[in-house]
């Protein structure tokens, strides 16, 4: 087997960068969770870009990340990090996992993602009304599409996790029947727990908790009656353990921790952007798919997902826009489909990124606000850790020295405005880092191996 | 075998080449079959007794049992709010394996449940606890499409003296996320040396197979009687054709479900061609190619009750004025395709336009699809990590670059062999789905040959889009295949069971119209029994 230059370092038992756990105590102590409510943001940029186009050089910013120029002080590049044990488009389910897929026939990681990992560390000792958030942008070329082969991408608990790509149906789930500031109902759903009054919520919450005691009982006799069919058991067996998650244990085991209603600054007040979908989308996910509506549809989920990390709805949230392998059309010029282009020209490859860039400095712009949550007087961003990183780079879809950069602090653990040189780092010792740095169990993160990027750590 | 499009997608990130001008090298996605059931079937077996099994309601199915159980339409909901159903490796959403409740979907169920029983308890007009236990007692047995046991009557007592005044919407809730709503059970109660299933697990398969949606009050009544063959049969016409033999409209969407999957033209929706080549290609075009697809469908399959012959022979479609004027022959309305412009569902303009790039004719992938979805032959995907193969410089056409690429190097043609010299038949229709004179300005060599699976065994050779259409047409194996298609949707299993399962059915497929094929389903061994 061919062995790049990130696998022959680490066949030297060497890192760059990255030290060894055992040898950190002083930095775990120091990266220790703080009373801030921390928020990670997973933005996976696909098909990367030529370097030259997105390290920032001296002279300040790049093509690509000339649209969040003004964010760059607080955003710390990781260059020469790679995707290890995989390459090319596959890369995707590596990315977020550490698991090796080497190649497109390899099954699924098996593991949790950096963004499954921190929820549940999260649902076990702060949980949220949401416990992560997934949002698309044509995450595949056609709904038919996604349906075969776009669930498999980026995120896994561990089974694939779920988009949703219509932003009407995110916005009316996520903040349907809310309070808006004059009360009223932003959208034709039912009443939901946090507006109605305490004793109805109340009274709301035991007939949940008894309907949910019901379908766990039904299960359980439909299971013994299926007993001894292996695939039927464990299809019931994963029902189950999902109406547990539900009723609020934690998919590890161990105490149930109940589940709040979403803040009080989360309300319905209807977004712009989304309502101007509306009409088209309402009801038909196929609509949600059309490459015409890109940036209406990317504009409106970029807002939909800052609302709810911003106050506090949720404390974990990925947004996919467009797919690896697909040709959603990037619409500058007359428009250019994303995977084609990727194999051609390179200047204007960069471009479409830039294009992607103006949609992260969107969501940046909204995060960039008092947090509501902290009185400190510190912003969502500064709490926040918004991470940028690319499954390969354009051209061969090579997976060493991919595109990555971070912003925000993570409530003051992650190190903000660093250039960090990591030659020959893995993917898995950035998301160790990421997760030590929010305070997860260095138990829960074994599957990402026992190497820190120190220099990200504050 | 993996699925039939995996290993189309494979075959593009193979052995193709790459030309600036077409479209570059695609990426593979995973083999997505998630299909980790063992074969029902051991080779050469038939009419077997299939798995014992729980299928979970898909979205669809969901959407119509939660409209028929509480008499929703849609001004009074607006349909459920659920995750989009993982397709299987051959195309279909309701894959008995594929479709399971994880954390996620158990939430959106949630709210899927509390939404409606909001709505109905609106309606209902009443809270006390005599009005949610008569409520229990009338929806509940077409909820669970049975009547329900004692314990489950009970719970529901316990359910509502806890919900108060809130009964009625936590019944509604509780209902709908129940696992006997959710799941259709086709276990059955063992029966001797298999399993039976009981009227009411017949009553349901027949229901959601037949129309979409669940049982009515009507069927469940006649449950009982459901494990007499002939009763069965004749309950499956009722629901499935009207008194005049015509297919009734839920009949109908389920065949046109199944036609759809089988022709895998989802990226119809957003397909573009490059304007340089393709100045006439619009969005309206587009939008018109489906249509002239569905109408293509519905008027063969079930207008006129047509054959799997009549499906791939068929010289009639029906045009609208953008594709007549498109199309540049024919009026609105029915038309006859003129000569040269192929015959048959194959020969359509968007299911031509589909298995193109956006520049140039892909005879790999018209070839890939007959062969996996026309004859059923298993085509082997090449190893993952082929490198790109150096672009012919000398092709003056695709065919000859086709030939280039694959002909000439012995690997790639151990599989291309049986795909390529079939594509090269549709090389008159261009990749917009019109047919051409030229092909970039040199003459155009449509011959062709459906070459034996065995190597060196004889080929039967062709001449362009029509003489394919009469092979097919004319070939048994060919009415089996698209008809096991059916049965795979029906089952909910693999294609490669199913055919088993249904051969009994199949057996008599080529004869006779496919709508029949699916009423035959209701009497195969695998409909009421099933292996212990």
């Amino acid at each position: 087997m061919r062995m790049n230059r990130r696998s022959f370092v680490r066949a030297l038992g060497v890192s760059a960068l990255g030290i060894p756990l055992a040898g950190l105590a002083g930095r775990l102590a120091s990266a220790s969770p703080s009373a801030a409510p921390r928020r990670l943001i997973l933005w996976p940029s696909l098909n990367g870009v030529r370097p030259d186009l997105f390290w920032p050089g001296g002279g300040g910013a790049s093509l690509v990340t000339e649209p969040f120029a003004d964010y760059l002080d607080r955003a710390t590049f990781v260059r020469g990090l790679g995707i290890e044990g995989s390459m090319n488009h596959y890369a995707v389910r590596s990315m977020f996992t550490g698991a090796p897929v080497s190649d497109y026939l390899t099954p699924d990681p098996g593991v949790r993602s950096l963004d499954q990992v921190v929820a549940e560390h999260f649902a076990a000792t702060a949980p949220s009304a949401r416990r992560s958030v997934h949002l698309g942008v044509i995450p595949a070329d056609a709904l038919e599409l996604y349906q075969r082969f776009g669930r498999s991408t980026f995120f896994f608990d561990p089974t694939p996790v779920d988009y949703e790509a219509n932003p009407v149906t995110a916005f009316d789930r996520l903040f349907g029947g809310l309070a808006t500031p004059d009360d009223t109902p932003s959208a034709p759903s039912a009443p939901s727990a946090p507006s109605a009054p305490p004793s109805r919520a109340a009274a709301r919450a035991a007939a949940r908790a008894a309907a949910l005691a019901l379908n766990r009982a039904e299960l359980d006799e439909l299971a013994a009656r299926a007993r001894g069919l292996a695939l039927e058991e464990d299809k019931l067996a994963q029902h189950a353990r999902a109406l547990d998650a539900l009723g609020g244990a934690p998919m590890g085991g161990g105490a149930a921790m109940p589940t709040p209603p979403p803040p009080a600054v989360c309300d319905g007040t209807r977004l712009s952007s989304v309502e101007a979908l509306r009409p088209a989308l309402e009801g038909d996910d196929r609509a949600a798919y059309r490459y015409e509506r890109f940036e209406a549809l990317f504009d409106a989920q970029v807002d939909v997902l800052a609302r709810a990390v911003t106050c506090g709805l949720t404390r974990v949230a990925t947004l996919q826009a467009g797919s690896a392998d697909g040709n959603v059309i990037v619409p500058i010029d007359h428009g250019y489909p994303h995977h084609d282009t990727s194999h051609g020209d390179q200047e204007i490859f960069g471009r479409c990124q830039r294009w992607y860039a103006t949609k992260f400095a969107r969501l940046l712009r909204q995060l960039d606000v008092p947090d509501p949550l902290c009185p400190d007087g510190r912003t969502v961003l500064d709490n926040t850790c918004v991470l940028w990183l690319s499954e390969c780079l354009p051209l061969d879809h090579s997976s060493d020295e991919v595109p990555c950069l971070l912003v925000g602090g993570a409530g003051g653990a992650l190190a903000r405005g660093a250039r960090i040189s990591a030659a020959g780092a893995s993917n898995r010792a950035l998301l160790k880092t990421i997760a030590h740095a929010f305070g997860v169990p260095d138990a829960d993160t074994r599957h990402f191996g026992d190497v820190l990027v120190r220099e990200l750590l504050a | 075998m993996r699925g039939a499009s995996i290993v189309l997608a494979l075959l593009l990130a193979g052995c193709v080449g790459r030309l600036e001008d077409l479209t570059p090298r695609r990426p593979a996605p995973r083999v997505p079959d998630g299909e980790t059931r063992p074969r029902v079937c051991a080779p050469g077996a038939r009419d077997v007794a299939g798995p014992r099994l729980l299928r979970r309601l898909t979205r669809e199915e969901l959407e119509a049992s939660v409209r028929a159980v509480f008499d929703l339409d849609r001004d009074a909901w607006r349909g459920p709010r659920l995750a989009p159903d993982p397709a299987s490796g051959d195309g279909y959403t309701n894959h008995a394996d594929r479709l399971r409740v994880n954390e996620a979907y158990a939430l959106q169920l949630r709210e899927v449940g509390e939404e409606v029983g909001a709505i109905v308890a609106a309606r209902a007009g009443c809270a006390e606890t005599s009005c949610a236990e008569a409520f229990v007692a009338r929806v509940g047995r077409r909820a669970y499409r049975r009547p329900l046991t004692d314990a489950e009557r009970a719970r529901y007592r316990e359910l509502v003296a806890v919900a108060g005044d809130a009964a009625i919407e936590a019944v509604v809730a509780a209902m709908i996320q129940s696992p006997h709503f959710l799941y259709r059970s086709e276990l059955g109660a063992p029966d001797g040396r298999e399993a039976r299933l009981d009227g009411y697990e017949l009553a349901t398969a027949l229901a959601y197979t037949f129309t979409g949606a669940p049982p009515d009050d009507a069927l469940l009544e006649r449950a009982p009687s459901l494990t007499d063959r002939d009763t069965r049969a004749r309950v499956a016409r009722e629901l499935a054709l009207d008194d005049a033999g015509r297919p009734r409209p839920a009949f109908a969407a389920e065949v046109l479900r199944f036609a759809r999957g089988w022709l895998g033209l989802a990226s119809l929706d957003n397909l573009g061609k490059r304007p340089d080549r393709f100045p006439a290609w619009t969005p309206e075009v587009r939008e018109a190619l489906g249509r002239e697809v569905d109408a293509f469908l519905t008027r063969v399959l079930l207008e006129e009750r047509g054959t799997v012959a009549e499906l791939l022979s068929s010289r009639t479609t029906t045009l609208d004025p953008v594709l007549a004027a498109y199309y540049g022959w024919g009026a609105p309305g029915l038309a006859e395709r003129p000569e040269g412009w192929g015959a048959g569902v194959l020969a359509l303009g968007g299911v031509l336009a589909v298995r193109a790039t956006n520049a140039a004719t892909s005879p790999t992938q018209r070839g890939h699809f007959v062969r996996t979805h026309v004859l059923c032959d298993p085509i082997e995907p090449p190893p993952p990590d082929l490198p790109p193969i150096p672009e012919p410089t000398d092709a003056r056409t695709t065919r000859e670059r086709y030939e280039r690429l694959h002909a000439e190097d012995e690997f790639c043609q151990g599989c291309h062999r049986l795909m390529d010299p079939i594509g090269f038949g549709f090389e008159r229709l261009d990749a917009d789905g019109r047919l051409r004179a030229l092909d970039n300005g040199f003459s155009i060599d449509d011959s062709g040959a459906i070459e034996s699976l065995d190597e060196g065994g004889p080929a039967r050779p062709f001449v362009g889009a029509d003489e394919l259409a009469a092979l097919l047409a004319a070939d048994p194996a060919a009415a089996r295949c698209v008809g096991s298609f059916g049965a795979t949707y029906a089952y909910g299993l693999s294609r490669a069971d199913a055919e088993c399962l249904a051969s009994g059915a199949l057996d008599a497929v080529e004869e006779r119209p496919l709508v029949e094929l699916f009423l035959e389903l209701a009497l195969t061994r695998h409909f009421e029994r099933r292996a212990l």
